[in-house]
């Protein structure tokens, strides 16, 4: 199990975390998340079929595990809130404070994190697995599951919401002008 | 000062620029975290008899056949029993029944279950290694006066997918249920929205009632979707007897006690107050109060899991977690299928309120059919589940 581990965590571990942090929004949570999908995949690895490569495998327990999550949170939050599940996730992440990595970064950057949680959950997952995961059309598609038509229909929706909620944003002029960082 | 339009290029530039968030623990610490877990789930994998609900459940028949003549008073035996074997095959349901062979055994007006339907533990659809997922689809009894969320095991899709197929697939009369208006229907889904679209009066009148409810069971039990829009072949809301033209509803299914239900085919469910068509604001807001009325028959057919005054004693461990305690004067029997089936139904009213971890204690037992009371249960989901042969 060990030599497994290691070579998972050599490979993927660094995706993992990431993707799992973009989805929750909360590095405890995150951390929390990559250890349950090391467990479903160390109990699982022996029946590991191949159908799918290893890689788009693991990122489709992990989307499992965050969107468990997701839900679990939402659950928590129905009998307190009046909002829909949508709403009370964001409300709920918008509590979280921005990890270092984000807090030194240009207002632009942030306020491109911030917007993110108005896209629905499929088209966050899209927008994580894409851009910041670097993943292509096809493996973005087997990881959810959907057809590559699909994939590439949310992610234009996901870039047009985006584009809405930053639009109302004001004071970036400066910023884009000197880049992204 | 004009304002600079963000366009998709630096959007998707943006995107790709987010900082990289690293977890901070070492490679050995994470892995020592790991391995205790690891090591202990395999460990539970070892249990060699409940993997998997659908095998606990036909264990458990097998045991309380063997077991219920005994339990009976000696006068029932001789005189009130019937055993009827019905040989034919229901061509379904291979979990809960013990064999090919479905078995009734009547008393009086008591109807020992020919098949009985149990929650899973998500646990147990990792178990056997294979990415194995759930879905819910609501049914109507034969009266129609109730909705039975009915739950298969499936292979990994789209919620909607799996519902699609499941309700082409599952055929209810023979589980004593009369069908679902969704059978009649085209299911898609938008994002967080599912779309159904009927041909127009394709909805009775009698159906009407519960059908907010019955759509929220199938589509709404974990917040797979928080609202449903109407179509009629292809345009926009539903002409309803009852309520007019709907564009769409919001779904949500609040906590609620649940049930026995028992069908004409011996069948057994359980199932909420919310299947009865009532509103949230109809049903009791805490655990606590739900568990109270467990013990009350209620309309509809629902009839207790729980005796008559038992007083459960409800304490919360934590913002998921419950601890319920057995009163001194009762204690769970593990040869009793009837004590199953109210821990069941306990942990699912338990779970409708929001507590996905159930410690139960003063039972008297270390262990019930699938579930180890001297832990806490956790990660209990599906309803009803059936199995195909």
């Amino acid at each position: 199990m060990k030599e497994t581990f290691d070579r998972l965590y050599d490979e993927y571990h660094h995706a993992l975390f990431q993707f799992l942090f973009y989805m929750v929004r909360n590095r405890e949570s995150a951390e929390d998340l990559v250890q349950e999908v090391y467990i479903r995949v160390l109990n699982a690895y022996e029946n590991f079929n191949g159908d799918s490569s290893e890689k788009t495998w693991l990122y489709s327990i992990a989307r499992h595990v965050a969107i468990d999550w997701l839900r679990k949170q939402s659950r928590r939050n129905k009998r307190f809130l009046i909002f829909d599940i949508q709403e009370s996730e964001s409300v709920l992440r918008d509590q979280d404070p921005l990890p270092e990595e984000l807090v030194t970064k240009k207002e632009s950057v942030k306020d491109l994190y911030s917007m993110m949680k108005h896209c629905s959950l499929d088209q966050q997952q899209v927008l994580v697995l894409r851009y910041i995961q670097s993943l292509s059309i096809s493996e973005t598609a087997q990881v959810l599951s959907w057809t590559e038509s699909k994939v590439k229909t949310t992610q234009h929706r996901a870039i047009k919401e985006l584009r809405k909620w930053l639009d109302q944003q004001p004071g970036l002029e400066e910023e884009l002008k000197d880049g992204t960082n | 000062m004009e304002q600079i339009k963000w366009n998709d290029e630096k959007i998707e530039q943006h995107l790709k620029n987010l900082p990289p968030i690293k977890d901070k623990r070492s490679k050995q610490e994470l892995y020592l975290n790991i391995q205790a877990n690891v090591d202990k789930n395999k460990k539970v994998n070892k249990i060699p008899v409940w993997g998997l609900p659908a095998l606990a459940t036909a264990c458990a028949l097998v045991l309380f056949g063997v077991f219920v003549p005994d339990l009976m008073p000696k006068e029932m035996q001789e005189n009130k029993v019937a055993i009827d074997v019905d040989k034919e095959s229901k061509g379904m349901d291979a979990a809960s029944t013990a064999s090919d062979e479905s078995v009734s055994l009547k008393a009086e007006n008591k109807v020992v279950p020919a098949a009985y339907h149990s929650p899973i533990q998500e646990s147990s659809l990792d178990s056997i290694g294979i990415d194995q997922d759930w879905v819910t689809v609501g049914y109507l009894d034969e009266q129609a006066q109730l909705v039975v969320p009915v739950s298969f095991v499936t292979e990994t899709d789209h919620y909607v997918n799996k519902v699609n197929e499941q309700i082409k697939k599952f055929d209810p009369l023979a589980a004593g249920l009369s069908g679902s208006p969704l059978q009649r229907a085209t299911i898609t889904e938008e994002e967080e929205t599912v779309i159904i679209d009927w041909p127009a009066g394709s909805i009775y009148e009698s159906e009407e009632p519960l059908l907010k409810n019955l759509i929220a069971l199938t589509f709404s039990n974990e917040n797979q979707k928080d609202r449903v829009e109407f179509r009629t072949n292809g345009k926009a809301g539903y002409d309803f007897s009852n309520y007019g033209v709907v564009k769409d509803w919001d779904l949500k299914v609040p906590g609620a006690p649940h049930y026995r239900f028992d069908t004409e085919s011996t069948d057994v469910f359980i199932v909420s107050l919310f299947s009865t068509g009532r509103k949230a604001s109809d049903l009791p807001k805490e655990l606590d109060d739900a568990l109270d009325v467990m013990d009350e028959e209620q309309e509809r057919g629902l009839k207790p899991f729980l005796p008559k005054d038992l007083q459960l004693e409800v304490k919360k461990t934590g913002e998921h977690s419950v601890e319920i305690t057995f009163p001194d004067s009762f204690k769970l029997s593990a040869e009793n299928f009837e004590d199953l089936m109210m821990i069941d139904a306990i942990l699912l009213t338990a779970k409708s309120y929001d507590f996905n971890s159930v410690k139960f204690t003063n039972t008297g037992l270390d262990s019930i059919g699938p579930y180890q009371l001297n832990e806490p249960i956790e990660g209990i989901t599906g309803q009803n589940v059936f199995n195909y042969q």
